[in-house]
């Protein structure tokens, strides 16, 4: 049952808020940045090595928490790291969406859902947890989505192959594995030290830049 | 080379101790230059400097130069720590030099400042990759801060000029300089998220969760970088200064 | 997870609430916005009405509504559907959930009217999110289309046929389509109607009051 719970978790099917969001993929698009298939493929690598180790690692704690741990502390921690508004904005709408699709699904600690809208990934790592699933399942189901959720969102855009799109995806699959394992070991001495700062912090320039032009503008597709 | 050293700020005084190659020099009232011997730091340098601005001290450090960061004997990275903290009241204003990270280097840098909930921190950072005309070095720089010890920002900017996957679209853009301005503390202005782009130069002001706002800029010269984060910083004020107006 | 948290109740259907929300849907251009800016003129007085638009370019169906100031601008929100208009009404109605959410917290509103982005035959709002559906599809589609069916056509609570006004400049039939409705719907209610006319809403108006009624029984 475990391992349906976590494709269950994965599928983009379950109601998560996700569909709404590009992961900042139609703002990197409008500015020029992103416009073929290879540029998707650096893009993803790029989002490999700054944003998924952060949120992975985030994933892989609320995984590895107690019910009554100090849950707010482990999302402003995660705020902290997240220095535009929008994109903290967009991380808290998808956590919301999601907790309030999996608090019906299975019972979710009560200090997670006094925050109203938690952080994406720790509600993703709660109800990884809740489901049966392991730490490691919680970070690379984070990575999985901030991988699908982009692609998904450049196929919408850019009328990119998508038989081409998934075989990027599952060419950097193998490195986001890895980022998986790697945030695993980091959360289990961040839960262990009970210190957030063991988690990686990695926040990429241009992402934010171009996540505070996306919220200015007046017509966008995605929410983020 | 491994260094340590310190400096000491209350009202009316300062004290301070060098340890090569760092070295620290007053320029003026609460006003401190930082002087790093030239074509460093090294990989395998450990530099370290520990802070602290007592209650109701001012405190501006500048640098003499760009510091410049070069490859070492081995594979270890260079590396520069910050500590500081800013008592009740008090302000530290940090503004140093860019730090060039020339190809081949591996630089990284952690900046931690814990205010106190009364005090103030103006933090302007600038990288360029490689001197002009090479692709440029790794750097990672980490930047912590607390007010009232809660945190209110823990991010680590990493750029490698070499890597494409760090240079594309979801890293540097291709850009060759970054800059920050943080602006942490008490007495902020209420500030809404903007940005700005043309084809040189984009720059953002970005509301932390919690007292403070971070001006971050990508672009193509140093010089566009600080007219940039200058430019938003003055929004930011006179905004303010409209808001308080009105 | 402890023993005890797993007898947590879990939230049964969606609680029928005070207000009654009311879903918009139907093809592009059909005139789901200009029904909605009608329903509101002619409600907005009597009633606290709130709106959530999903529009595919975002402000745009809320500037309409604020332009003809039948809305005071806290009142409609916008949702973004990240160019899938059916998914944010039907399978992932969580951002609607949201917002529809928060106008109730807002205004404590009689009437919640959530028009969806212009999409296909085929998209139809779940009843996780409103409690009954208009679909609305004009003439100048052709008087094939409530022949195709599709659960718009088949399911909603109102069919609305708008822009009869049209009827005879684009050659549709309108006696074909009021057949076809009917064979499709069963006891389903189908009006047909002009928007541009003089109290055209009417037929409309006189069911939403109806629901109202039935709603708060
Ligand atoms: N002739 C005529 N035009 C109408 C009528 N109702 C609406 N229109 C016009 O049809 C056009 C589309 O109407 P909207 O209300 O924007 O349609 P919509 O279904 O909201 O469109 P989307 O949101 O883009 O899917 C506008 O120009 C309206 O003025 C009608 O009864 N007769
Ligand atoms: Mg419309």
């Amino acid at each position: 049952m475990t391992a349906l719970a976590v494709l269950l978790l994965a599928d983009s099917r379950l109601p998560n808020g996700g569909h709404a969001h590009s992961g900042g993929v139609e703002t990197t698009v409008a500015a020029g940045f992103l416009s073929t298939v290879d540029d998707l493929e650096l893009f993803l690598r790029g989002r490999l090595c700054t944003t998924a180790p952060v949120l992975a690692g985030f994933a892989a704690v609320a995984c590895l928490l107690d019910d009554d741990a100090d849950w707010r502390r482990w999302d402003r921690a995660l705020s902290a790291r997240i220095p535009s508004a929008a994109l903290r904005t967009a991380s808290r709408l998808q956590g919301g969406a999601l907790l309030r699709t999996v608090a019906g699904m299975w019972p979710v600690p009560a200090g997670l859902r006094q925050l109203g809208r938690p952080h994406q990934p720790l509600v993703l790592g709660a109800a990884t947890s809740a489901g049966g699933g392991s730490a490691l399942d919680a970070a690379g189901l984070a990575v999985h989505h901030l991988l699908g959720g982009a692609c998904s969102a450049a196929i919408r855009l850019l009328g990119l192959d998508p038989l081409a799109v998934a075989a990027v995806q599952a060419a950097v699959g193998g490195p986001g594995a890895e980022i998986a394992r790697q945030a695993v070991l980091a959360a289990e001495i961040a839960v262990t030290s009970d210190d957030p700062s063991a988690l990686a912090a990695v926040s990429a320039p241009l992402t934010e830049l171009l996540a505070a032009e996306h919220a200015q503008q007046e017509v966008t597709l995605f929410a983020s | 080379m491994k260094a340590l050293a310190g400096l000491d700020v209350e009202r009316g005084r300062t004290r301070w101790r060098d340890c090569a190659p760092i070295a620290l020099r007053p320029t003026g009232p609460g006003r401190m230059h930082l002087v790093q011997a030239a074509g460093g730091p090294l990989g395998g340098d450990e530099l370290r400097l520990d802070v602290r601005v007592g209650p109701g001290a001012d405190l501006a450090v500048r640098s003499a130069a760009a510091t410049v960061a070069q490859p070492g004997p081995g594979p270890e990275p260079a590396s520069w720590q910050l500590s500081a903290t800013v008592a009740a009241g008090a302000d530290l204003d940090w503004r140093p030099e860019p730090t060039v990270v020339c190809a081949g280097a591996d630089y990284r840098s952690h900046l931690r400042v814990d205010l106190d909930s009364t005090a103030w921190l103006v933090l302007r950072e600038q990288v360029l990759l490689g001197r002009v005309g090479e692709p440029g070095g790794r750097y990672r720089g980490r930047l912590t801060v607390t007010v009232g010890g809660e945190l209110l920002m823990d991010t680590e900017t990493v750029l490698d000029g070499a890597d494409p996957a760090l240079s594309g679209p979801a890293g540097s853009g291709g850009f060759r300089v970054f800059g920050s301005l943080l602006v942490a503390g008490r007495d902020l202005p209420a500030v809404a998220e903007r940005a700005d782009r043309t084809p040189t130069l984009i720059s953002a002001v970005l509301p932390l969760d919690g007292p403070g706002y971070l001006i971050l800029a990508l672009g193509r010269t140093s010089a566009l970088v600080s007219a940039g984060l200058a430019a938003e910083a003055d929004r930011v004020t006179t905004a303010a200064g409209i808001a308080a107006r009105g | 997870m402890h023993r005890e948290e797993t007898q947590t109740v879990l939230p049964a259907a969606r609680p029928r609430g005070r207000a009654l929300r009311i879903g918009i849907g139907g093809p592009v251009g059909g005139g789901k916005t200009a029904l909605v800016a009608a329903l509101c003129r002619a409600l907005s007085t009597e009633l606290s009405v709130v709106v959530v638009t999903n529009d595919i370019y975002t402000t745009e169906d809320a500037d309409f509504l604020r332009r003809n100031g039948v809305l005071a601008d806290e009142r409609i929100r916008a949702v973004r559907t990240g160019c899938c208009p059916h998914t944010a009404i039907r399978d992932d109605i969580t951002a609607n959930l949201d917002e529809v959410e928060e106008l109730e917290r807002l205004h404590d509103p009689d009437l919640v009217l959530v028009e969806s982005g212009g999409d296909n035959l085929t998209a139809t709002f779940s009843y996780g999110l409103i409690d009954r559906q208009i679909f609305v599809v004009d003439v100048a589609g052709g008087d094939k289309v409530p022949r195709k069916g599709g659960p718009g056509v088949t399911r909603s609570d109102l069919l609305v046929i708008n822009k009869i006004d049209l009827a005879e400049l684009v050659g549709a039939d309108l006696d074909v389509m009021r057949n076809d409705s009917a064979a499709q719907r069963g006891d389903r209610p189908t009006v047909l109607i002009s928007l541009r006319a003089e109290h055209g809403v009417a037929p409309v108006l006189d069911w939403v009051r109806r629901s109202l009624t039935a709603h708060r029984a």
